[in-house]
Parts: structure tokens; C-alpha cells; sequence
């Protein structure tokens, strides 16, 4: 075992031991229950709570509104939870000074990084594909789903996107050193994200468009190929940070 | 020598927390590396460590110089923090393996490497998880660590300090068993620890090293003073002896008299006796260090 598969396990070790694990499946199971579930109940609730006397005409529930909901509550509530979760990797070893040992054994530098991203990708993914998994299950159960469109493109966009929030994190983490470091930047280029969206031309490039358009990508109003600048920046973004990340903890003194 | 430190200076900002730092660390010898808290102790040993850039000079571990980040030298280099931190959800074996894993230690040589270790610093019997350690169990795992690629040299930064008088002594103890197998360089501000085990012995005062000795050297020159309590303040029974040819000075109410041969000893016994001061107690001097060091700073 080298040290990159040894370190990674501790990764994992600890991960499950801090009850990530159990978290991420407990979240991402109920959002993933919640959305056609939401879908479902929405109308039969607004009828309870009209006056009594008003007549509402809402056309009935369909698979679409299931999907709707869920790019509302997994990037709303699933992505800003697990990006709290994973908000002090490297904050919480620099701070209590667990990392000194290893890296005076030998462990590289880099391996710490790469680990700590590849850990939190795993968890990314898994949190994805139960939350998706679940919503498409139960959707197929209430509802055809055939007249969507390019559904897994659609997820894979919010998966992406999710990652550069990711990878951004890790480095305002090993950058300021604090746990609320990694929080702060990455809510920095949100904002920076939102105020670029004003104009209309960051549309075509913007890594935001990953994930506000998923629901249009559903509808058939966006095409994959829409959307090839954006999806190639936020992976290149990702990429980026990660290198930076490395050239930047390489450099730092503990 | 394993560790070759050549004109190092440290600087942070505007201020030399290191100034000009010579020293050679001869092998299989457990050098003691004295000074006050803030004396720049961490500093040096995290730049021998690559952990900190210095400003100037060099330092060589086994024939390998030290660069700052990741530095090959490290491989000979087994590090003790002073509050070793580890992961709390490990117990300590498994602490150990994942140290191999780092370490590239072959995976059949990992159980009787561990074990060993786990002996020695008696840790072999307990199965519970790290968090629930002592400081002193956390100092133990923390020696065990450090020594488990069989270092060249192993550097422990105040290990005895934070501990109880027992938790020091089996310390003191497993630095001097490892001595066997490597070189030992502690920092400590505790003077009598480094006296008990230390075969060399330097000190730092504000950046930089004021004395470096064997303590052999030091113990001879030493070897010729005895500490006296008597009946009376030691002031007074200095005042009485005051006509007699031994030299003698006073420290914390003692008399300390150096009397070089048995002639003088028995001529100042006589002195004792004639001048009816009555002796309390009466031992070689054995803080030599401390003598040492209030000599120094004046």
C-alpha cells in the first residue's frame, strides 16, 4: 500500500467515524424523498389552504415538477450543507497540528491535498447519485418521465458545479488556515458569480449556468452543446484550485 | 557527526529569533539542547525538520542538507512534537500502521516493528482509542512513532515538560534505552533531565548558543564542590568561616565549598568542628548545569 492509498483510508477512517458518512446519506436520502414528494403534495395542500369557496386550477403534477424540485433543494439546501460539512479538511489539521508527524515521516505535501479532494469528491458523488437515484425512482413510480430531456447531462452540470465549490473551498481552508476561511471565499465567488450573471453575456460562459439551467435542459430549451464553454471552465476552475491548493500548502510553514 | 548545523540564522520580520547557530551532533549520543521558553529552541528544530526556510548558514542530517518543504533528510529523521497531536479515533496500533504506510515500510516487517515498540514504551497492553490518552501515554505513542523507521536521529521537543514526576522518569528512561539505536537530540528547559541522561549538553539564550560541553567535561569540573546545610543559616555559618582558605559562595541556603583534594576536606572538617557549626547535611554538587548556566548569564 503506498502512501497516497494509506492516507486516503485515513480519510475515509475519519470521515466515517465523524458521522460524514452518516450525515451525507441521512441528507441526500431525504432530499432525494422529498422532491417528488413536494411535487405530489404541493397541490393538494394550496387547495387545503384556499378560502373556502375559492376555486384554484392547478394542472396536475407531473415528472417535470418532481426534477424542479430537486434542482431547488439539492443545490439550495444539499450542496450548502455538504460544503459545511467538508468546509475544514484542512483547517482542523492545521490548526491542531496533526498533519506535522506525517508530513516529517514523509508524506508529501501534495497526497494531503489530493486525498482530502478525492475524499470529498467520493462523498459528492455518492451524495449525488442516492439523492438522484431515489428522485428518479420515486418520479417513475408517480409519473412517465420520457418527455424529459437529457437527464443525466442535466444532473452532470450540478455535479460539476458542485465540485468547483469544492475545490474552492479546500483552498480558502489551506489558504487562511481558519474554518471559517473556506466558507468565506467560496460564499466570495457566489457573490462574484451572481453579480457577473447580471450581464447578459456572462450566460455563455458563466460556471453558474451548470447550475441554474438544468431545469431548462429538462424542457428541451437548452442544449448540452449550450453549454460546452461553461461545463470546460468550471473543470478547468476545478483543476485549477487544486493545483493551487498544492502550490500553495507546498509553500506554507507549519 | 549525524547533524551538522553551520552558521544558521532564523529571522522573522526584523527580529533574529536565531543568530549564527554552530553545532555538531556526534552519533549514538543523547544530546541535550538547553534554554528558557521563546529561546529559540522550536525554531531550530523545526528548520532541521524543513519545516521552516532559513535565512542563512546550512544544516546536514546524515550527510543529506536540509531544504525547506519536502526534504529528503527527513528520512533519517524520527519527530517528537512538543504536544504531539494524532488522530483520536485511532487507537494506537493502528496510529503506528498508518505511520508505516507513510514511511514505505515493507508490510511483513510492520507487526514486529510495532510490537517492539508498543513494549517499549509500554503501550502494548492498551487496545483503547487515542483520545482517551494521557499527556504522557500521548508523549509515549508519540517516542513509539518517531522511532518506528529506525531514525538516525530522533528529535523530541521538550518530551518531560507538561509531565509528572513519573511520566518524566519513564520519558527519560525509553530516550535512554533508544539510545541503543539511534542518536537522541531533546530540547528541555528542565536542566536536572538533561543532566541525568545527556551525553552532551548546549544551550540557547536569546538566539543563540552560549555553552555547548560534554557533560563528562562539565561533571569534572564539577567534581571538587559539596553542597553543606547546617544548623545555622548558611549566611551566618559563611560569616564564621569567612578566615578559612576554601572557596565558597551561597545558593538558595546552602554553603556550596569547593575542596579540591582530601587534605582540604579534612582541613575544613577541622575548621567545622573548631568553629562548633553544627552540619545538617552534606552532598556532592550535582546541579551542574544550573551552575553552569547562572555563570553564564552572570
Amino acid at each position: 500500500m503506498n502512501s497516497w492509498v494509506g492516507f486516503f483510508k485515513k480519510e475515509w477512517f475519519e470521515s466515517v467515524k465523524t458521522y460524514k458518512l452518516l450525515l451525507v446519506l441521512v441528507i441526500f436520502s431525504i432530499l432525494g424523498v422529498l422532491n417528488p414528494f413536494t411535487a405530489k403534495i404541493t397541490p393538494v395542500l394550496m387547495e387545503n389552504f384556499m378560502p373556502e369557496g375559492a376555486v384554484l386550477n392547478l394542472p396536475e403534477p407531473a415528472a417535470l415538477d418532481s426534477w424542479l424540485q430537486f434542482y431547488k433543494n439539492v443545490p439550495q439546501m444539499g450542496l450548502i450543507v455538504f460544503i459545511l460539512l467538508f468546509s475544514t479538511m484542512m483547517s482542523k489539521e492545521l490548526e491542531k497540528g496533526t498533519l506535522v508527524i506525517l508530513l516529517t515521516k514523509g508524506l508529501h505535501r501534495s497526497t494531503v491535498i489530493t486525498t482530502k479532494f478525492f475524499i470529498a469528491l467520493c462523498y459528492w458523488t455518492l451524495a449525488i447519485a442516492l439523492s438522484f437515484s431515489i428522485t428518479y425512482a420515486y418520479t417513475a413510480y408517480y409519473w412517465d418521465q420520457n418527455s424529459l430531456h437529457h437527464l443525466f447531462f442535466a444532473v452532470s452540470c450540478l455535479y460539476a458545479f458542485g465540485l468547483l465549490l469544492l475545490a474552492i473551498t479546500l483552498w480558502g481552508n489551506t489558504f487562511f488556515a481558519t474554518s471559517s476561511g473556506g466558507i468565506l471565499v467560496t460564499l466570495l465567488f457566489m457573490i462574484s458569480l451572481f453579480i457577473f450573471a447580471i450581464f447578459p453575456k456572462s450566460h455563455s460562459w458563466s460556471p453558474l449556468e451548470l447550475m441554474a439551467t438544468p431545469p431548462e435542459i429538462l424542457t428541451g430549451d437548452v442544449i448540452p452543446s449550450d453549454l460546452v464553454i461553461p461545463y470546460v471552465l468550471t473543470i478547468g476552475l476545478t483543476l485549477f484550485f487544486v493545483w493551487l491548493t498544492t502550490t500553495h500548502f507546498k509553500k506554507k510553514l507549519l | 557527526m549525524v547533524v551538522q548545523i553551520e552558521g544558521v540564522t532564523k529571522r522573522f520580520g526584523s527580529r533574529d529569533v536565531l543568530h549564527d547557530i554552530h553545532m555538531h551532533i556526534p552519533e549514538h549520543s543523547i544530546f541535550g539542547f538547553v534554554g528558557a521558553n521563546g529561546a529559540g529552541k522550536t525554531t531550530l528544530m523545526k528548520c532541521m525538520l524543513g519545516l521552516l526556510p532559513l535565512t542563512a548558514g546550512a544544516i546536514t542530517i546524515a550527510g543529506e542538507k536540509v531544504t525547506f518543504g519536502e526534504t529528503k533528510s527527513n528520512a533519517h529523521i524520527g519527530y517528537l512534537p512538543d504536544v504531539p497531536e494524532f488522530y483520536p479515533f485511532y487507537n494506537a496500533r493502528q496510529y503506528l500502521e498508518l505511520c508505516a504506510v507513510v514511511t514505505d515500510m515493507p508490510k511483513k516487517e510492520w507487526k514486529q516493528r510495532i510490537d517492539e515498540l508498543l513494549e517499549l514504551v509500554g503501550l502494548a497492553d492498551v487496545t483503547s482509542l487515542i483520545r482517551t490518552y494521557s499527556r504522557g501515554m500521548k508523549q509515549r505513542l508519540g517516542i513509539a512513532q518517531a522511532l518506528l523507521n529506525r531514525p538516525k536521529l530522533l528529535i523530541c521537543d521538550e518530551p518531560t515538560s507538561a509531565l509528572d514526576p513519573a511520566g518524566r522518569a519513564q520519558i527519560l528512561s525509553i530516550l535512554q534505552k533508544a539510545k541503543a539505536e539511534t542518536t537522541v537530540f531533546f530540547s528541555t528547559h528542565i536542566l536536572s533531565d538533561a543532566e541525568q541522561i545527556c551525553d552532551h549538553v548546549a544551550m540557547l539564550h536569546k538566539g543563540e548558543i552560549i555553552f555547548q560541553e560534554e557533560l563528562t567535561k562539565l561533571k569534572q569540573q564539577f567534581h571538587d564542590q559539596f553542597v553543606y546545610t547546617f544548623t545555622v543559616p548558611a549566611k551566618e555559618a559563611m560569616k564564621q568561616l569567612a578566615s578559612t582558605q576554601a572557596k565558597m559562595h551561597i545558593e538558595d541556603d546552602t554553603l556550596i565549598v569547593s575542596l579540591p583534594n582530601d587534605r582540604a576536606r579534612l582541613v575544613f572538617m577541622r575548621e567545622l568542628t573548631q568553629r562548633e557549626l553544627i552540619v545538617q547535611s552534606i552532598h556532592p554538587q550535582t546541579r551542574m548545569l544550573e551552575q553552569v548556566v547562572l555563570e553564564v548569564l552572570g
